[in-house]
Formats: structure tokens, C-alpha cells, sequence
């Protein structure tokens, strides 16, 4: 017959030597838990793998790819916060875009994304990413060899480009800016940096030969958009010049993908969030685009008017261009002093679209004139319009939203998001 | 719908089939208590209700005869000798009883009372294989579910936790069937991370998303179901809460919201037992057209004009919008076993109406519990399966008809022309709906399926008498299949928007989740009046979540249409997985079987964890003292339960998957080739929040029995709390990096008081309250300046509860009125104080004013009162009310209507200044203005249920051939006992009982409700038969 000391023993025994078995296999187990404790996580790249001469070409697809998305929203809320479009829309989010009520604290202007269905017009986010990828990438691409990377230089001729474009947009319509998690610094730093950018990709793609002609007019359009913007007028003139007629570049758009819609008309023509301010309506210009589409407007008592300079999400939105650097041209040239050369630019072209000639006689007519020329030439695309109503200091739509009775914002130029100043 | 009828028509059939089978089944099988020389038959029940109780032990005293009771309550004591004999009975949770009986003599009955604390009571979750209750230090939460679905049953699970555990709080999103809520134990402390507990059925973890993401719930009304609602509360027995840290610290990482465990249904040895229910009902809506405030608009005089768009709509004698809807549940159970083998098989359909005709939901449960005890009662298997299919049609589609009645004549879109007066915008194609027209609803559909299979197998093995070791295993397979489906509209209309050329979205998740559970317990008794109790055990959890997704717009014609025929189609997949290892060792010491000591240490590794941080460990340390067992305290009849209880410990909660990983990822580049882009900063030394938890109670039966009071103090503190800090855009990453740095604080007390002041033969009173007081606030932000929660002003703030509200607020204004414009205000002056602070009763100029505390959403108070009167122990008529209170939601149903839409009377008459106060913030750009002026508190008393329940007297259950039978009637929310605020500036909101549930809101914290749907009025019917 046992005894409880019998049991009591051997629970002794057995308590200490399992606690110690499965003290021992625990320890066991979670030093050697690195294969037990593993994930998969596809579509996640860690950073060691992006390190890759082998992908040089898809980080810059990726660079040029982040811009797009970036330039897409750009233009989207641009073209929506000045006065090219009206909130026709009860939906708080997408109306405060329309109606100058983008503040800092907006998470929807802050950190929206490109995909359109998740993000309205996020402007910060998307800017920032690309700016940073193609600093980042040209670092990369910097550290391999002609022999790793077929294109070298050519490639790094394009990030810089694509750098250049998004330092000029934050420098264009941002009230101040920031870099690399910096403090606040006026926004002619940023058209600074956007030259140096330029400058260096017209060298580069220089170097790089005739494949690379493109990205080189594109920087020089680039290179006379930041020098009109910091008012260096000759500078300006001289690169603007040395673009060639027709030359247009575009950021590319696609249907496949909600992150490559076209914006403009995601949100504008087919949602009917916003529609056609009324001025632009009766211009009877052939470059401003418009028509009534003959249904309502996301509100259904307004009547949607749309853009027609996009014909489907996938329509591409031009960057740059032959008549862009026209128009610097003739800007650069009426504050150099030369009228009559100005004038002829612009009637040139009113010529070529049936338009009469207009008349200046004096420098600040002749600027009037140019910047209503690039009202109409560059209408619905650059954030051009929103830019000239910052720099030239273009009155703003006030009072009333006449489609929703709620009244416009005080938002001029796009402040830095409260992200962005409290962030980590 | 005749799909659904030819549904309910075979279930119907299935029904009756199976009562068929029940009452055939027992001809012949009816027991015969005849008595016979030297036995003695009887039946043990629970003396106030007349309940049967299975499981209750039967001595015969002076002998070694004894017997337990079966599913139907009947003993038979056999081989006695004596015209007399003493007989004692007990059953845990019961008082013991001793009577004589007579040998040979007629079948006796025995009426047991409950023991006011119920001490030695089985508890198997937060303890290494089974303890009872006396040896914890922490309080265990308990509902009987099995009584409870009598007397007041639930539309969902989730309706079950709020009232009958203090400290646990469901907060229900919405009104619309499916719809689910949040569920909060001891308040919310984390910031970043969920805040809701764990669930495990059976043993085994499950999927517990208390927002689920799918295409059949449009996120903006916070309506998202909650995936604990799938379960079917006429399969589960009981439902164990652990609170927090001190008691879930054997759970480890990811337990420091608390854990709840439910326990199915298990089959009793003895011939088989039948069991049918079947109920049906109404469901509806209280005073649609006075719970929706009108709305106004100014005419072309600039008087202001009223209009309700559900008497307009009436007047035009069109189709009421609400409708009442009839839900119908029934379903069965066939349990019985032998000593070695105990089966149950149950299933139920459960059709679910709104009272939208739109909104339902079918419900198909099955379960299979099966147990096999081996000839030497050393080796046990219990193994639980559980089947649901649900499909449920969802009352949003692309946005409720709410939206449409709530922004009615939305900025003046109802106001004639001054040319043409009788041009009203309620006289056009809309008649002053905004957006959608009820009848555009013909032309959407949302839908969530679920498919949902979960397992569990637990092997228990006791080799020797002190020896016991368990092993469960089983995996929790969820599938949801969800749509929205707009169809292309014929007309120009376009009420829903881009979707109105044809929109389906289509979505496709699959979750699993597996659990290993390794435990061993060793007892050793070195003394007669020492024992020790150590455990060791391991644990194993794998979570996985995939998902597709698949759009498509534009549709060639009206009609239903699928993402392969749409003209735009985009498509996107995620993929999540998480694996935790844990073990712990516990050791506990009791002496005297009333003083108990409890040690414990568990170490996790899990894969979020970064690189740089390999393991955490949880201690915990518990003490209970049942003192009534105590000689200076036996005996006492004025407290004859007493015990003492205290426990601190931990629990984590661990980051969010990938969090710690520093990533790029793929995105579409230029001209649609490949690119990649930052995705994630990450943060190597990324860890586990680690809640900490101190709590100290009592429980104790008092003046014979009648009385019990359960009280609880805790203080529990989130360390090394994970915030999510925006990153600053400019850096190149996006989105936000996860830092361990905080600290919040829980605090807070929890009383149940259960009365029995009637316990007579013929009649019974009983009463429960019970209440909750929560102070949460966030002790630490790491230095980081006060962050955003959401755009609706919610804010994390040191020394506040976290998402609180802060606002400016208006103190007076000088209204200015024009004529036939929207008045504003001159002189709008706000309460000064600290900026994102409290406000100190200063009056300040509104431009330079701070944003002062207002409030947070997390309810503060809980409660619940309930009375049950027991007549003739057959008719028991039970009133329950439910409290929630300390609550701020802001409710953009009044705010934006009164500043943003101005189809508010008070806005447009001027004749509220501080609302006009307002209205001139918004214009001058502060954004918070509409919050401000939709702010609420959100607390109420509801008399949540109200039913009556009737057992059957045998003759009438016989009439069906059944043992016994009930008869319910219930009611639920049928009316408000109080609501600490009914308007904002003189417009209504519809229900404080809305709390925003959004697939995305990690931490359940939003605050902002807007369009949701008020809760529905029910009455319900209920029969029961067992055979």
C-alpha cells in the first residue's frame, strides 16, 4: 500500500524535473525560435534588398512612377484650390478642397496617397516620397559601376530631372518648406535646390548622349520655370529658348491601376466633385477645354461642368512643354524690358488658334496679358494657375461658394502640415 | 426574398422533423420513478425556479451509497435498508442540504438554494487545467449563459458581456442587424494598438476583429460587424471574463486587454436529451419620424421654413421607409452519453430582419461535442466542432438612407426660386431626400458571408493522482465573401455619384487561426494541511489574414453587373501573419484549502517584435483568503462567505505585424512597369506594450445567503505603451513609426450587489446591480507634444484619457442678422485655459482661443439594475436596465447639419449666439467648430429588456411529449429611463447609444458618428422544449 509520502516524493521529483525539462526546452525553443517565430510578408521589400545594381532601372521606373503619382495629385488640388474649379460637393473632405479650406492639420492634403480610391489629392506625402527617392536612388545609382548598371548616367540624368520637378512644385505654391525632416525654410530654397537638380541632369544627360534629349529639354524647361520663379529673368529667357518647338513631356497616366488615374478626371469629371468655375466656361479660347457635360454634378442640383483636356483616367497630364517655355520666354522678356518681343510670343500664338492680337503698352499690361495667355495655354495642368495667383498675387475666389453657400477659406499658399512640423 | 422563404419553410420542416424525432424518441424512453423496496428516487432542483439540476451529488449519510444526478435531475439510491434514512445533497454554486427520506417511499423532490458566492465553483480560464474559485486572487467574470438565454434572450453574444459582468462594457455601434460594437474591459489604455480582449472557445483562440473590414459596410457610418457575434449563444454553457493583467498573465503577449472564454455545451451521461427552441418576433423602429429631427431651410423671404421629409414623403403617399421586420430562430439539441462517451449535436437557424426591408440576416449554426473518458479515468478527450454559415445583407450600400433623411434640404436646396416659389427642391425628382431616394435602393445590394469552421481538441491525461497534463489544439477558420453592388442607373440621377454608371466591389478575406497549448500540473502535499500546485506549460499561436480585393466601375447597361464586365477594374491583396511561442511555469501553495498563494512567470516570443528584442516575461503574483473558513469567522449567519482577494501581474499587447521591419514595396511605376517606393520605416527595438496590473476585492455571502457583494479596486498601467507618431513627410517614408514610450493609466472600482429580498415558497425577488467606475488617462507621452487621434478633434494628451475631445469652446456672441442670409455672430468670445488642456472659466477672444478638454469617448460609468420576480417558481418576469455614462460622442448628424449644411432651424434664425459663435469659427477656418457644436454626452439608462417566462406545467409539456417546456416573452429597448443630453443647440440626436465601430479605427477610439442607424425596438417570442 502506498503512502502519501510515496506520492509526495515522486511529485517532488517529477515537479522539479519537469520544471526543469520545460524550463530547458523553453529556453531552447526561444533561443532557437528565429525559424519557429518566422513570417512571410509578400509584397514587402526590406531595405537590405533594394541595394541592388541589378534593379537600377526599376528603382528608377520607380522614382519616375512616384513622381507621377505625386505630380498627378498635385495638379488635381492645385487646379481644385484656385480658381479653375468650384466645390460642387456636400462631402466635407473632398469640398474643403475646392473652397480653400486646407489647413495644416488636414490629413487628407497631408498624408493622402496616390491611389484614388484611398486619397483625394494628398499632396505632402506623395511629393516628398518621390523628392526623396530620387535623392535616394541617385545616391544608389552613384555607388555602382558602368559596368553593374547599363545607362549609368543617363539614369541618373532622369532622377535628377524628376528631383528637380519636385523641389520646383514645393517651391512653386508651399508657404515654406522642408527637407529630410528639417525645420522650415523659405520656399525659394527649394527652387534653389530645384536648379541644382536641373542643372545637374542637363550635365548628365549630356554625358549620356542623344538617349537621353528628352530629359535634358525637360530640365531646361525646368531650369526657366525656377528662374522666373526667382525673378532671375535672363536666365529664364535663355533656357527657355533653348527648348525646341513641339517638344512636350508628359507624366504618364494609366486605367490599370487606381493609382494612376488621372485625378482631374476621377474626382472632377466623372465624380463631379468639383466642376468648371464659371469664367472658364464662357472664354471661347480653343485651349480652355470646357464643356457642360449635360448631367449633375456630385450634388445633383449643380450642373456639372467639366474639363475636356483629359478624356479618360488614363489621359497623361503634360509637364512640360514647347508653349510653357513660350510663355516663360515671354514673361522673362517683359521684365527684361522687351514688350514687343514679349507681345509677338503671345500674339504668335493667339494667331495660330484664331484669336486677335492683343496690345500693351507698358510692362505690367504686357505681364497681364501673359499671365491670362498662360491662364488659357496651361489651364488644368502644372499647378501653373495657383502659382501665378501666389506670385502675382491674383485675387482669390472670396465670399461664398455659390454652388454650396459655404464660405472659402483663407488658404493661399499650401502650409506645412502639422505632420510635418510635429513628426518624427 | 423567395429564396429566403423557401429557406424558412425547409427549416421549418427541419423543425418539426426534429421535435418528431424527439417526442418518438422518447415513447418508451420516459422515465418511471416507481420506487421500489430499498431505493429511493427523486428529482434535485433549484428551489426558487424549479430548475433541473443535473450533476448534484446525493449521500446517503452513515453509508457508503451515494449517487449524482442526471441531465433531467433524477437520482436512484439503491441496497438500503430502514424505513428512513438521512440523505445530504450538494451541487456546486448550491448550498448543501440534509433531509430525511423514506425508503421504498414515493420519488422525492429536493430543493437546493444558490449559494450567494459560489466558491467552489470549476474555472478554466487564466489557470493551468481547472481550479476553483476560491484559489484565485482575481476575479473571474461569469455569465450563465445557459439561464440567461430563458429568461432574456439576445439578439447577439455580444448583449450578453455588458450587463452581466462589471467593468465589461459592450458599446454598440448601431441599430441595422449585423452591425457589431466594441468591447472594453477596464477602459482602454493602449494607444495605438487594439484594445480588445482575446476570445477563446474552448480552449483555442479565435478570430476576435471587433471592426471588420468588408465591402457590405461602408466605413463612414461605423457600422462594421464584429466577428464574436457569429457565435450562437443557445451553444454555449457559460462565458469566463479575465480583466485584465493580473488575472490574463498566463496568456502572455496580446492579453493585457483582458480575455474572454466561452464554454460550449457538453453532453451529460444518461439517454438522450432533446432539446428544441424556436422563436420569432418584431423588429422596428420607434418614432421614425419625431426620432429624426426636421430640417429647415430658409425661403426666399429669409423666413425659415420646416420640413420633415418623412411626413412629406408620407403626404405623397409613398412607401413608408421604415418597415418592421420579423426575425425567426429555431433549432435543436441531442445530448446523452454513457459514462465513457458524452456526445451533443446542435444546430440552429437564426433569420435576423431590420427594420429596414433591406437588412437581414440568416444564420446557420452547427456544433458537434463530443467526450471520451477512458475505463480508468486517466485519459479524456473533449472535442468541440462549430459550423456557421451567415449571409448577411447589409442596411448601407453605398451610403444609408440615414444619409438622405439626416442632410434633408442640405444648404438650402429646398428653397424656392423667387421667380418660380413653388419650385422647392422637395418638389424636384430628389422630394427633399438628399442623394438617394429610398426606391434607389432597389438598385444596390451589400452583402457579408461568412464562412466560419473552428476546432478544438483537448486531450487531458492524469497518469497519477497528482499528476495532470493537458494538450489542446485546434485551428479557427474564418471566411468572409463580401459585396457592394450598385447597379448601373437608367436615369440621369446619379444619386450614387461615380457609382452610378455601375460599381461592384468584391471582397475576399480568409483568416486562420491555430493554437498549441501545452500544460502540467504536479500537486504535492507535504503536510496534511500544505498543499503545492506546479505548472508548467507552452503555448503556440499562429495568425493569419489574407485578403483580395476587386473593383469595378461603369456597367454597359442598367442592371446587375460584376467586376469582369466593368469597364474599370482594380484589384489588391494583403497578407498578414503572426506567430507567438510562450511558456510559463506557475507554482501555488494552499493552505487549509482557504489561504492560497499563487506564483507565476511567462516568457513570449513573437514575430512582430524587432530584430533588436528577443523575448519578454510576465510575472504575476495572486493571494485569496477565504475567511469565513476562518474559526474566528465560521459560523457567523450574518456572513457566512467571505473571501479575500488581491493579484498583481502582467500581460502584453504586442505590436502591430510588420511594424518593426523596415520595407520597400512594389508599386505600379512609369508607363505601368514595375517600381518600388518606402513603405515602411520601421523600428527595430520595437516591443510589446507590457500591462501591469494591481487588484484587490472581496467576495462575500451575507445574512443567510441573501445577499452577495463582489468589489474590485484595480490599477492597471500600460508600460512601454506603443505610439504611433506620424512621421514627419519630408523624411521620405510615410505613415507613422512605432515607438515604445508611453504610459497609460486605468483605474477604477467594480461592485455587484446581488439581493434575494423575497425567497418564499411561492414567490422570489431578486435584484442585481452592478457598476463600473473606469478613470483612464495617459500618465507619459514620451515627451512628444499632444498628437492627433482623428479629424474629429480627438487628441492624445498628457494627463487626459486618451482620444479625448478638445475644442474651443464659445461662451458668448452678439448675433448679426441679415436679411435672407445665414446670421453671423460679432464678439465671439471662447473659455480661455491651456491649449490642448483643461479650461480654466476665463472668457478669451475666440481667435486666439485654446482647444480645452470636452470630453472622451471611452465610457467612465457602467452599470446595470435588474429585478426578477419569481411566481409559483414558474413565472419569472425580469425588467433589466442598462446604464452607460462619462461618454462624449461627437455626432456630425447635428454639427455638420447645424454649421456645414445649415438645415438646422437654430442656425438659420440666429437665434441660438453660441451655435452663431460657431458657425463664425468654421467661416474663419477652424475646423473643430462643427465638432464643437455637435458635441454630446452620450449617457443613458435603457430598460434594456423587459420579458416574461413561463415553465410549462408537465401536463401541458406533455401534450408535445416533452419533460418540460417555457413559454418567453420579451421586449427589448423599448424605452429610455434617462439620457443625460437629447439635443445640441435644439436639434435631437436620433440614439446615444451609436459609438462609431470603423474597420481601420485600430484602437476603437473614434468618437465621430455620423448616419448610423438608431437602435431597433424588439419584441420577441420564445418556445423551449426539452425531451
Amino acid at each position: 500500500m502506498r503512502t502519501s509520502h510515496d506520492f509526495a516524493g515522486r511529485a517532488t521529483v517529477f515537479s522539479r524535473a519537469a520544471t526543469g525539462l520545460v524550463v530547458t526546452i523553453a529556453a531552447v525553443a526561444l533561443g532557437a525560435c528565429s525559424n519557429l517565430l518566422d513570417v512571410k510578408y509578400p509584397g514587402r521589400i526590406p531595405i537590405e534588398q533594394v541595394d541592388n545594381p541589378a534593379l537600377a532601372s526599376v528603382l528608377v521606373d520607380g522614382v519616375v512612377g512616384a513622381f507621377e503619382c505625386a505630380y498627378n495629385n498635385y495638379v488635381g488640388g492645385t487646379s481644385v484650390h484656385s480658381d479653375e474649379y468650384q466645390s460642387a460637393s456636400d462631402n466635407g473632405l473632398l469640398a474643403n478642397w475646392g473652397e480653400r479650406n486646407i489647413t495644416a492639420e488636414n490629413d487628407d492634403y497631408a498624408v493622402g496617397q496616390c491611389e484614388a480610391n484611398t486619397s483625394d489629392f494628398g499632396l505632402h506625402v506623395p511629393m516628398h516620397t518621390a523628392r526623396y527617392q530620387a535623392e535616394d536612388v541617385f545616391k544608389r545609382i552613384g555607388t555602382w559601376t558602368d559596368a553593374q548598371v547599363a545607362g549609368r548616367v543617363g539614369l541618373q540624368a532622369t532622377v535628377r530631372a524628376f528631383a528637380g520637378y519636385a523641389y520646383t512644385l514645393l517651391g512653386e505654391t508651399y508657404c515654406s518648406v522642408a527637407f529630410d525632416r528639417g525645420g522650415p525654410q523659405p520656399p525659394a530654397a527649394s527652387l534653389t535646390l530645384a536648379a541644382a537638380r536641373f542643372a545637374e541632369a542637363v550635365t548628365l544627360g549630356g554625358q549620356a548622349g542623344a538617349g537621353s534629349a528628352d530629359i535634358v529639354t525637360l530640365a531646361n524647361v525646368g531650369l526657366a520655370r525656377v528662374n522666373l520663379n526667382l525673378k532671375n529673368w535672363a536666365a529664364a529667357a535663355t533656357f527657355a529658348a533653348k527648348v525646341p518647338a513641339g517638344f512636350e513631356y508628359f507624366a504618364d497616366r494609366g486605367i490599370e491601376n487606381d493609382r494612376r488615374w488621372n485625378k482631374i478626371q476621377y474626382f472632377a469629371t466623372d465624380l463631379g466633385a468639383f466642376v468648371v468655375s464659371e469664367p472658364l466656361r464662357t472664354m471661347n479660347d480653343p485651349r480652355v477645354l470646357v464643356k457642360d457635360a449635360k448631367k449633375p454634378a456630385f450634388n445633383p442640383y449643380i450642373d456639372l461642368w467639366v474639363t475636356t483636356k483629359y478624356n479618360g483616367l488614363g489621359a497623361p497630364i503634360r509637364l512640360a512643354s514647347y508653349r510653357e517655355a513660350r510663355l516663360i520666354l515671354a514673361e522673362a522678356n517683359a521684365m527684361i524690358g522687351d514688350v514687343p518681343g514679349a507681345m509677338a510670343i503671345i500674339n504668335g500664338r493667339r494667331g495660330e488658334v484664331g484669336l486677335t492680337p492683343l496690345a500693351a503698352g507698358n510692362q505690367a499690361a504686357a505681364v497681364d496679358h501673359i499671365i491670362e495667355e498662360r491662364r488659357r495655354e496651361l489651364s488644368f495642368e502644372g499647378g501653373h494657375r495657383l502659382n501665378d495667383l501666389i506670385r502675382k498675387n491674383i485675387p482669390w475666389k472670396v465670399g461664398r461658394n455659390p454652388f454650396t453657400s459655404r464660405p472659402y477659406g483663407a488658404t493661399t499658399c499650401w502650409p506645412i502640415p502639422a505632420k510635418e512640423t510635429n513628426g518624427f | 426574398m423567395v429564396q429566403s422563404k423557401d429557406t424558412l419553410s425547409r427549416g421549418y420542416r427541419a423543425w418539426l422533423v426534429a421535435t418528431a424525432i424527439g417526442v418518438g424518441g422518447l415513447t418508451g424512453l420516459t422515465p418511471v420513478l416507481l420506487a421500489q423496496a430499498g431505493t429511493i428516487t427523486g428529482t434535485v432542483v433549484e428551489a426558487k425556479t424549479g430548475r433541473l439540476l443535473a450533476d448534484a451529488r446525493v449521500r446517503v449519510e452513515g453509508t457508503e451509497v451515494r449517487a449524482v444526478t442526471n441531465t433531467r435531475g433524477q437520482f436512484t439510491l439503491s441496497g438500503l435498508s430502514g424505513a428512513t434514512v438521512q440523505l445530504t445533497t450538494g451541487h456546486v454554486g448550491f448550498q448543501p442540504l440534509t433531509q430525511q427520506a423514506a425508503v421504498g417511499g414515493a420519488p422525492i423532490r429536493i430543493e437546493l438554494n444558490q449559494l450567494a458566492v459560489k466558491l467552489d465553483e470549476i474555472v478554466v480560464t487564466g489557470t493551468v487545467g481547472e481550479a476553483t474559485a476560491r484559489s484565485l486572487g482575481n476575479t473571474i467574470g461569469k455569465v450563465d449563459v445557459a439561464n440567461t438565454v430563458v429568461l432574456a434572450p439576445p439578439t447577439k453574444l455580444q448583449d450578453m458581456l455588458s450587463v452581466n459582468v462589471p467593468g465589461v462594457r459592450v458599446v454598440r455601434a448601431a441599430g441595422s442587424v449585423g452591425s457589431g460594437g466594441i468591447t472594453r474591459i477596464r477602459g482602454a489604455g493602449s494607444l495605438s494598438l487594439s484594445n480588445e480582449p482575446l476570445l477563446y472557445i474552448d480552449g483555442v483562440r479565435v478570430y476576435n476583429e471587433a471592426a471588420v473590414r468588408t465591402q457590405g459596410f461602408q466605413n463612414f457610418s461605423g457600422e462594421s460587424p464584429s466577428r464574436i457575434n457569429d457565435l450562437n449563444p443557445e451553444e454555449i454553457e457559460s462565458i469566463e471574463v479575465l480583466k485584465g493583467p493580473s488575472a490574463a498573465t498566463i496568456y502572455g503577449t496580446e492579453a493585457s486587454n483582458g480575455v474572454i472564454q466561452i464554454i460550449t455545451k457538453r453532453g451529460r451521461a444518461g439517454r438522450p436529451v432533446f432539446e428544441t427552441h424556436m422563436a420569432t418576433g418584431a423588429t422596428w423602429l420607434q418614432d421614425p419620424e419625431g426620432r429624426y429631427p426636421s430640417n429647415f431651410y430658409m425661403d426666399h423671404d429669409g423666413s425659415v421654413k420646416e420640413f420633415n421629409v418623412q411626413k412629406f414623403r408620407n403626404s405623397l403617399g409613398d412607401p413608408a421607409i421604415f418597415s418592421t421586420g420579423m426575425p425567426v430562430s429555431f433549432g435543436g439539441s441531442v445530448s446523452g452519453g454513457t459514462d465513457r462517451i458524452t456526445y451533443l449535436f446542435a444546430g440552429d437557424f437564426n433569420r435576423d430582419e431590420g427594420y429596414m426591408s433591406y437588412n437581414s440576416q440568416n444564420k446557420y449554426n452547427a456544433r458537434a461535442n463530443l467526450s471520451y473518458r477512458s475505463t480508468n479515468d486517466k485519459f479524456k478527450v473533449d472535442l468541440s466542432l462549430s459550423a456557421l454559415r451567415s449571409s448577411l445583407k447589409s442596411a448601407q450600400a453605398f451610403q444609408p438612407i440615414t444619409t438622405s433623411i439626416v442632410w434633408a434640404c442640405v444648404n438650402n436646396s429646398c428653397r424656392p426660386t423667387e421667380a418660380n416659389p413653388s419650385t422647392t427642391g422637395f418638389n424636384g425628382p430628389g422630394r427633399g431626400f438628399t442623394f438617394y431616394r429610398p426606391e434607389d435602393y432597389a438598385e444596390t445590394e451589400a452583402f457579408d458571408d461568412v464562412d466560419r469552421t473552428t476546432f478544438s481538441t483537448k486531450f487531458t491525461h492524469r497518469p497519477f493522482p497528482w499528476l495532470q497534463q493537458h494538450l489542446t489544439i485546434g485551428p479557427d477558420f474564418v471566411n468572409n465573401n463580401s459585396s457592394n453592388l450598385d447597379e448601373r442607373h437608367a436615369d440621369s440621377r446619379r444619386p450614387f455619384f461615380s457609382a452610378s454608371n455601375g460599381q461592384k466591389t468584391q471582397g475576399q478575406s480568409r483568416t486562420t487561426y491555430v493554437t498549441v497549448d501545452y500544460g502540467a500540473s504536479a500537486n504535492w502535499a507535504p503536510s496534511s494541511t500544505l498543499n503545492t500546485t506546479t505548472s508548467v506549460g507552452a503555448q503556440y499561436y499562429y495568425k493569419q489574414l489574407a485578403t483580395l480585393y476587386g473593383e469595378g466601375l461603369i456597367f454597359a447597361i442598367p442592371g446587375p453587373g460584376d467586376v469582369n464586365g466593368a469597364a474599370q477594374r482594380s484589384s489588391s491583396e494583403s497578407f498578414l501573419e503572426n506567430k507567438t511561442f510562450g511558456v510559463y511555469v506557475q507554482e501555488q501553495l494552499s493552505w487549509k484549502n482557504r489561504r492560497f498563494f499563487t506564483a507565476a512567470l511567462r516568457g513570449d516570443g513573437n514575430s512582430a517584435f524587432g530584430k533588436s528584442f528577443s523575448a519578454v516575461y510576465y510575472p504575476k503574483f495572486s493571494v485569496s483568503w477565504v475567511l469565513s473558513e476562518e474559526p474566528f469567522l465560521a459560523n457567523k449567519s450574518w456572513i457566512p462567505q467571505l473571501k479575500f482577494r488581491s493579484a498583481w501581474g502582467r500581460a502584453g499587447q504586442q505590436p502591430d505585424v510588420f511594424s518593426a521591419l523596415q520595407t520597400y514595396q512594389a508599386k505600379v511605376g512609369h508607363l505601368g512597369a514595375g517600381g518600388v517606393t518606402p513603405q515602411n520605416l520601421g523600428n527595430s527595438d520595437l516591443k510589446p506594450e507590457v500591462g501591469q496590473e494591481f487588484e484587490i476585492g472581496f467576495d462575500a455571502g451575507l445574512l443567510n445567503q441573501q445577499v452577495a457583494v463582489e468589489f474590485t479596486y484595480y490599477d492597471k498601467k500600460i508600460n512601454d505603451a506603443i505610439l504611433s507618431i506620424p512621421l514627419k513627410p519630408s523624411g521620405g517614408f510615410p505613415g507613422f513609426s512605432f515607438v515604445n514610450i508611453g504610459q497609460t493609466s486605468n483605474k477604477g472600482v467594480e461592485l455587484a450587489l446581488d439581493v434575494t429580498p423575497i425567497a418564499a415558497s411561492k414567490l422570489g425577488l431578486d435584484l442585481r446591480f452592478t457598476i463600473a467606475k473606469n478613470t483612464s488617462k495617459i500618465t507619459d507621452l514620451g515627451g512628444l507634444p499632444p498628437s492627433i487621434v482623428t479629424f474629429a478633434s480627438q487628441y492624445n494628451v498628457e494627463g487626459f484619457a486618451p482620444s479625448s475631445f478638445f475644442l474651443k469652446k464659445v461662451v458668448s456672441a452678439n448675433v448679426v442678422k441679415v436679411p435672407k442670409e445665414v446670421p453671423t455672430a460679432t464678439n465671439v468670445m471662447c473659455e480661455g485655459g491651456t491649449d490642448l488642456g483643461a479650461g480654466d472659466g476665463s472668457v478669451v477672444s475666440c481667435d486666439n482661443a485654446p482647444r480645452i478638454y470636452r470630453g472622451n469617448p471611452t465610457p467612465s460609468w457602467s452599470g446595470s439594475g435588474s429585478a426578477t420576480l419569481t411566481i409559483s417558481k414558474r413565472l419569472r418576469l425580469l425588467a433589466l436596465v442598462d446604464y452607460l455614462g462619462g461618454s462624449t460622442t461627437d455626432v456630425g448628424d447635428v454639427g455638420y447639419g447645424h454649421l456645414f449644411f445649415l438645415n438646422s432651424k437654430s442656425i438659420l434664425t440666429g437665434d441660438d449666439p453660441i451655435l452663431t459663435g460657431y458657425y463664425n469659427l468654421l467661416q474663419a477656418g477652424y475646423g473643430g467648430a462643427a465638432d464643437a457644436a455637435g458635441l454630446f454626452n452620450s449617457g443613458f439608462a435603457r430598460l434594456r429588456t423587459i420579458s416574461a417566462s413561463y415553465e410549462l406545467p408537465g401536463k401541458f409539456a406533455k401534450l408535445v411529449g416533452a419533460s418540460s417546456g417555457s413559454f418567453t416573452v420579451s421586449g427589448e429597448n423599448l424605452a429610455f429611463l434617462w439620457r443625460a443630453q437629447t439635443e445640441a443647440h435644439g436639434t435631437k440626436w436620433i440614439d446615444p447609444e451609436i459609438r462609431p465601430n470603423f474597420a481601420g479605427d485600430v484602437t476603437g477610439s473614434q468618437g465621430y458618428a455620423q448616419e448610423s442607424f438608431a437602435q431597433a425596438a424588439r419584441i420577441r417570442m420564445a418556445l423551449r422544449f426539452t425531451f
